[in-house]
């Protein structure tokens, strides 16, 4: 009788052997569990919950290879917006900093760097906040991360551009694993905006972020997950706030085979506030899907949810909000907003909004809805001239826009509809 | 203004202020900072009148009266204000609508007639430009839908429309962003004068650049342990509230 | 307003016009207890009615028997014993006093509070009137207005008399002598109640109210009304006030039928304050109505209420959206205190096209009560494109007292949008705080919250009624936080 041995995450990526994460004492320790998990963590199917409507079979399954590093490129020809921004790129998981002239108390540099000169720093955060012991993909990201970007503002220090990091990914079939770190110290304000682009596929891009916000800080961090049509594309985001701590994340999904977002909060101290903004187009056979987790463990805090979706095709949608509110968590302010539209008979939306509720005093509220277009609006614009394709589209702007307006900077904004229109 | 002498207050049998004293004097600006616990909101909502709190001890007199004999109300309109840590929402109830009815109130307390429309609508535009309030933000309820920034923005604002003689600020600037505490610092700065003063109660320095006190007390299990000029801020900035506890307990 | 002043002189008219020339034409007796064909018969003769009238109410009185009393599991209550209630008595007196001083003093206070001018409580009080004024002229120049208008607004009686035809071809229309038990009970011996039509094209000019009419009775235990607004017209009909209605009879079981024909509109407006006896409840008032209306094309019928204080009330006016176009409002606050129960609620079906029904209901729970709300929004298979919006709120005072929705929804029709939304909130002690910290004293600031609250349906009540209504509010709420 043949014993057939259940595959596991490891088979994937065999051809990464000898190119695991190693660093200091720390990371290699944390590697190590990483690698573990993988050989005992079982692949999710649709049995799995937090996998029920995303196949992963693709990615875990398949066999990627690491890239080789030194690829050269021409930044010219890559199709990245411009931002009044200091920018960071990041190729194949190698980062080069653009000489520019950041505000004192900005710490930018590679993860490997922020190893060496701020260790006490980096290595109370990393591996603490994101689990690799139990979430398959952010062990991947731990086992065989290449580089990242690590980004500190002292205290009360203030950013006065953003970061804008580009991520470029030039070899096919390769798998790139990026962790960053952000810490925002008590008092600063900053904003990192990441765009992505890759030259060949299919890719697995992997981008893991543990963010700190600390107390009385602001901190943006925007997606824009344009420029990845041919890639698997996982992307998870860990933060803690402290007190009176503000953290927004706007995540805009144009392009991508398969792309899952995960963004974690943790509100651990009063008075903070998250805001995590979402808005997704999936298109021909393309999949998106929203796993979001906010955690209200103290009194008096706040997040928002705004996310809405416009499926075409055969594209596929998929969302679900955990709230937790903690038995403490009086006088929590949650909302959550899911809106889909499906412009097809043929694309799926799978939309579950989940919120346990343990404090009485609280002020929770969510709604999901999913529809077609308004044919009277559509009738309408017709009867003023315009095209059915252009009031189609009109109507889908409005839809999204009021997601896409909550970028803070106008050039941003531009950039997304630039990208929505294509 | 205001004498705080020995004050004990405890609230569901825990003491907080354990022999509390301090003295603001007309025209002052106080700061008051401290780790979280010690006391600061307690202080603040002692104060103001909240009656969940138990004196056990201690006296305040306010311009002369014995504060702790009056009700929340009766305070107000004698002239103290209090900014809240946590402003509460009250939908149905417009901004305009509640500040009228306050300041009529507070009015008539004093034996004034209330303000006429043309009146009142000069004064709201005045205040709302000083904090540079969003003009639909005059139109909505009372906090409704605000976000943390706004609701604090919107004390001000209430602050600068009722004209106190004695504001406790409870930590205004928490979670407020650079512009938003300019915007609050330049209301408080431009409503000093002789005869009115502020309790300024934060736990982030940072407040204290924009809004320049003439005292800074630091509030510790309790009880005040030390008094300085604007320099102590900088000082516990630099080395942190252990350092006092240091000083305290030697 | 140019008419509250009216309003009251005529009030005071109508009061004097009970003391100084009111003709019953019938003997001042009292039938016997009991309810059987007889008494029908009875009743039918001494308000001389026409054929067609009794064997209405027989048949209204055959259905009765054969029904059940129903069940209502939210509400507790001690059933009335049908054959112990006299059916027919003349209209009550009212003890004459001398003067104000004779009054209770605390409902003298409650008059003075809700702004209840001298010479309406002296009416009410039944303190006896003496004013100089050519009462008669006043009370004709009104009913001269209406009826060169054509409009005519009398009671139930005198339609039966003066315009049997419109009421035999429209009486059980919206509400069958079928209906419900105390429908049916209504139907077979309703006492008196308005009758009120508007023809073609009119737009009543003055708010209608039970003030205007002449023959005004004490409150009627059965009482039945009539509105018909004919193609194109408009009347606004008030129905109350915020006088506290004590009543010795438990038990209330009116009908009102509504009828709104092609392009026609009917606002009816509701302000009741019902005594609830005793804190406990005991001997307050068992309101059970059955209130209905029917829109024909282009239609449309608001109900707006602002009820306090009875002890058991089962209402639900409902709007029948029959025509294409039509449209159905329903605008009510409902207030319970101590240990009151209200089940209230609308119902709104939706038969004809392109129909739409706006439910906006407020429920303010103190003390230890519940309030429960109640609704059916129906969309039948032929109600293309219905649209329906509810908005179902209750803000609770107190940390014992209780708020319970009930919403049903039935959709026969895909085209239909309908949405629902259900808040609560409490009025908690942080708010009153903030107030206070402002200089607003309590009673104010509950005021204030509580108005701020229900505005949105307040603001659908003629004038006078909502600054009462506001009034009526803040009194039943008062020391209720906590």
């Amino acid at each position: 009788m043949m014993i057939t041995e259940v595959p596991t995450a490891l088979e994937a990526f065999a051809a990464f052997e000898g190119h695991e994460h190693r660093g200091s004492t720390l990371v290699d320790r944390v590697t190590d569990e990483a690698l573990v998990a993988l050989q005992e963590l079982a692949i999710p199917n649709r049995k799995t919950e937090a996998w029920k409507y995303t196949p992963v079979n693709k990615i875990l399954k398949g066999s990627w290879k690491p890239a080789v590093a030194g690829h050269l490129i021409s930044p010219e020809e890559l199709d990245i917006p411009e931002f009044d921004a200091h920018k960071v790129w990041l190729v194949d998981g190698e980062v080069m900093i653009e000489q520019s002239e950041l505000p004192d108390g900005v710490i930018l540099c590679s993860m490997g760097e922020a190893l060496e000169k701020e260790n006490d720093l980096f290595e109370s955060v990393y591996g603490k906040q994101a689990d690799h012991r139990k979430d398959i993909f952010v062990a991947v990201n731990t086992a065989y991360a290449v580089g990242g970007i690590y980004l500190r503002l002292a205290k009360n220090v203030q950013l006065d551009k953003p970061i804008h990091v580009v991520h470029v990914y030039t070899q096919a079939e390769t798998a790139v694993c990026t962790r960053n770190i952000i810490l925002a110290e008590e008092g600063s304000q900053g904003h990192m905006s990441h765009s992505f682009v890759h030259l060949h596929g299919p890719i697995h891009s992997n981008v893991v972020t543990e963010v700190r916000v600390g107390d009385n800080a602001r901190f943006t961090l925007d997606k824009f997950q344009t420029g990845l049509d041919d890639s698997y594309h996982y992307s998870s985001e860990e933060i803690h706030q402290g007190r009176d701590a503000v953290y927004t994340q706007n995540t805009l999904t144009m392009s991508g085979v398969w792309t899952r977002n995960d963004p974690h909060v943790r509100l651990n101290d009063q008075n903070s506030t998250c805001h995590l903004n979402g808005a997704y187009v999936p298109q021909g056979k393309e999949l998106v899907d929203n796993h979001s987790i906010i955690d209200h463990l103290v009194p008096n805090c706040e997040s928002h949810e705004l996310y809405k979706g416009v499926v075409y095709e055969q594209g596929k949608g998929v969302f679900n909000g955990k709230v937790f509110v903690r038995p403490d968590a009086q006088k929590t302010n949650a909302y959550q907003q899911n809106a889909n539209i499906l412009m097809s008979a043929d694309g799926s939306m799978n939309s579950k909004p989940e919120l346990e509720i343990y404090a009485d005093d609280v002020k929770c509220s969510h709604g999901s809805t999913t529809g077609q277009l308004d044919n009277e609006a559509l009738f309408y614009l017709q009867c003023r001239g315009l095209s059915k394709i252009n009031a189609k589209q009109m109507l889908v702007n409005a839809f999204i826009g009021e997601v896409v307006e909550r970028l803070v900077l106008p050039e941003m904004q531009e950039w997304v509809w630039s990208q929505i229109e294509a | 203004m205001i004498k705080i002498k020995n004050l004990h207050a405890s609230v569901e049998g825990n003491e907080i202020l354990k022999g509390l004293d301090l003295e603001v004097k007309a025209g002052e600006v106080h700061a008051i900072m401290g780790p979280n616990g010690s006391g600061k909101s307690t202080l603040a909502s002692v104060l103001a009148g909240k009656e969940d709190y138990e004196i056990s001890d201690g006296s305040v007199e306010y311009q002369g009266e014995d504060l702790l004999e009056m009700d929340a109300d009766e305070r107000a309109k004698e002239g103290l204000f209090l900014a809240f840590q946590y402003p509460v929402e009250i939908p149905g109830v417009s901004n305009v609508n509640f500040l009228k009815t306050a300041l009529n109130e507070i009015r008539a307390h004093h034996g004034k007639d209330p303000l006429t429309a043309k009146e009142f609508l000069g004064k709201l535009k005045t205040c709302s430009e000083l904090v540079e309030l969003d003009g639909k933000l005059k139109d909505r309820s009372v906090n409704e839908g605000f976000s943390g920034g706004e609701k604090k923005r919107n004390d001000i604002f209430q602050m600068a429309m009722l004209e106190p003689t004695f504001a406790i600020m409870d930590e205004t600037d928490s979670g407020l962003d650079i512009d938003a505490l300019r915007i609050v610092a330049k209301g408080v700065n431009s409503m000093r004068s002789s005869d009115r003063s502020f309790l300024i109660i934060t736990h982030y320095q940072r407040l204290l650049d924009h809004i320049k006190p003439d005292y800074v007390h630091v509030l510790s299990e309790g009880r005040i342990v030390k008094s300085g000029g604007p320099e102590l801020a900088l000082e516990l900035e630099e080395k942190g509230y252990d350092w006092l506890k240091e000083g305290v307990t030697a | 307003m140019e008419f509250s002043e009216e309003d009251k002189i005529l009030e005071e008219v109508t009061g004097k016009e009970y003391e100084f020339g009111f003709t019953t034409n019938v003997e001042s007796d009292t039938i016997p207890p009991g309810l059987n064909e007889e008494v029908i018969r009875i009743i039918s003769e001494k308000k001389d009615e026409p054929e067609w009238m009794t064997e209405w109410r027989l048949a209204a009185f055959r259905a009765w028997e054969q029904m059940t009393e129903p069940e209502w599991a939210h509400v507790k209550y001690t059933k009335p014993d049908f054959q112990a209630i006299s059916y027919y008595s003349a209209p009550k007196e009212k003890p004459k006093l001398n003067s104000l001083e004779e009054v209770d003093p605390e409902w003298k206070s409650t008059m003075d509070r809700l702004g209840i001018s001298l010479e309406e409580q002296k009416r009410m009080a039944g303190v006896a009137v003496d004013f100089v004024m050519d009462s008669v002229s006043v009370a004709t120049s009104f009913k001269e207005k209406l009826a060169e208008l054509g409009i005519i607004f009398c009671s139930m009686s005198e339609a039966i008399q003066e315009h049997p035809d419109l009421v035999r071809k429209y009486l059980g229309t919206v509400v069958p002598q079928r209906d419900n038990f105390y429908a049916a009970l209504n139907s077979a011996v309703f006492t008196d109640g308005s009758f009120c039509y508007i023809p073609q094209g009119v737009k009543c000019p003055m708010e209608l109210s039970t003030y205007f009419r002449i023959n005004e009775a004490g409150t009627g235990q059965f009482e039945r009304t009539l509105v018909i607004a004919d193609k194109g017209s408009y009347c606004s009909y008030l129905e109350g006030c915020t006088a506290p209605q004590r009543d010795e009879n438990q038990l209330h079981a009116a009908v009102v039928e509504l009828i709104a024909l092609d392009d026609a509109e009917i606002k009816y407006s509701t302000v009741q304050n019902w005594f609830p006896g005793d804190k406990d409840g005991k001997g307050g008032v068992f309101n059970f109505v059955t209130k209905r209306g029917l829109c024909e094309r282009n239609a449309k019928i608001s109900w707006t209420q602002v009820e306090t204080g009875s002890a058991v009330t089962w209402k639900y006016p409902s709007c029948i959206l029959k025509g294409d176009n039509s449209i159905g409002e329903f605008y009510s606050v409902a207030v319970t205190n101590n240990h009151q129960q209200a089940d209230t609620g609308t119902k709104m079906i939706h038969i004809g096209r392109n129909t739409k029904s706006t439910i906006i209901s407020k429920g303010i729970s103190a003390g230890d009560s519940q309030n429960s709300y109640r609704g059916l929004v129906k969309i039948g298979k032929g109600a293309e494109n219905a649209r329906n919006f509810s908005q179902c709120d209750s803000l609770l005072m107190t940390d014992t007292s209780g708020a319970h929705t009930f919403p049903y929804i039935e959709v026969e029709n895909p085209s239909a949008m309908v949405e629902h939304e259900a808040t609560t909130s409490k009025i908690g002690e942080d708010q009153i705080f903030y107030c206070l910290q402002r200089g607003i004293e309590e009673e104010k600031a509950i005021s204030l919250i509580v108005n701020g609250y229900a505005k949105e349906v307040l603001n659908k009540l003629p004038m006078e009624f909502a600054v009462e209504a506001q009034k009526l509010l803040e009194i039943s709420l008062e020391g209720s936080v906590g």
